[in-house]
């Protein structure tokens, strides 16, 4: 998963280059219906003076149109705030 | 009138508004996360697929098999499946991995991101949500 998880970061560098990342986790988690599911969860944490929606607007819509389903099925990808919101 | 699960998106909000906040509030605040998203989709998916929530979610709610429909539906589910995904493991993880750190920030992301899928969902046609891929199951009959 090492391919997907730099492209991911590029492209999101490319929309908020002071995007800062946690390091990716390999995370299988089981819910009440006893189907365990396994991903790669990788944060990206944007500026506080960023707008949160329309970064997301933009990001997955790439993502989803640069990776394979094989890619983005295995990924779960959160964005988070660095420092206080405005 | 029916329950709205996105009203969960104030309910998390208000957990974190204190200060200090319990780890029992950020935890249930990630959770309301997940659920004001998983609840939209299944009342969507109930009221457009004309199927009652019991034949589509059974009793163990089809958590997994709801990740994989999006993953594999159109490209309109393509683009929140990642952070669904994302949402379905802080909840997990909330409500079952006491060793596991949950903080306030965590939460606060969840809810955000949270906010971010309902408002992309909700702007999908009813047709696209029909042609997810999760069929009702079969009954299962109690063989005593």
């Amino acid at each position: 998963m090492r391919r997907p998880v730099e492209l991911m970061k590029r492209l999101a560098r490319q929309l908020e280059p002071r995007a800062l990342f946690r390091a990716p986790e390999v995370v299988s988690v089981a819910d009440d219906d006893g189907v365990e599911l396994t991903a790669v969860v990788v944060d990206v944490f944007i500026p506080g003076d960023s707008d949160g929606m329309a970064f997301r607007d933009s990001f997955f819509e790439v993502l989803a149109d640069v990776l394979g389903p094989h890619d983005l099925e295995r990924l779960a990808v959160g964005v988070g705030r660095l420092g206080p919101a405005p | 009138m029916a329950f709205d699960p996105k009203v969960f998106l104030e309910t998390g909000r208000l957990l974190l508004a204190g200060a200090p906040v319990s780890e029992a509030a950020v935890r249930t605040a990630c959770g309301r996360a997940y659920y004001a998203v998983y609840g939209s989709i299944r009342t969507r998916l109930c009221r457009v697929k004309g199927v009652s929530a019991t034949d589509l979610f059974g009793r163990a709610g089809r958590h997994g098999d709801v990740i994989k429909a999006l993953t594999h539906g159109s490209a309109d589910f393509k683009r929140v499946c990642a952070q669904y995904r994302r949402l379905h493991i802080t909840r997990v993880t909330s409500d079952y991995r006491y060793s596991t750190q949950v903080t306030r920030q965590e939460a606060e992301r969840a809810l955000d991101d949270a906010a971010w899928v309902a408002s992309r969902l909700a702007s999908i046609p009813d047709g696209h949500f029909n042609s997810l891929p999760l069929a009702p199951q079969q009954p299962q009959w109690n063989a005593r």
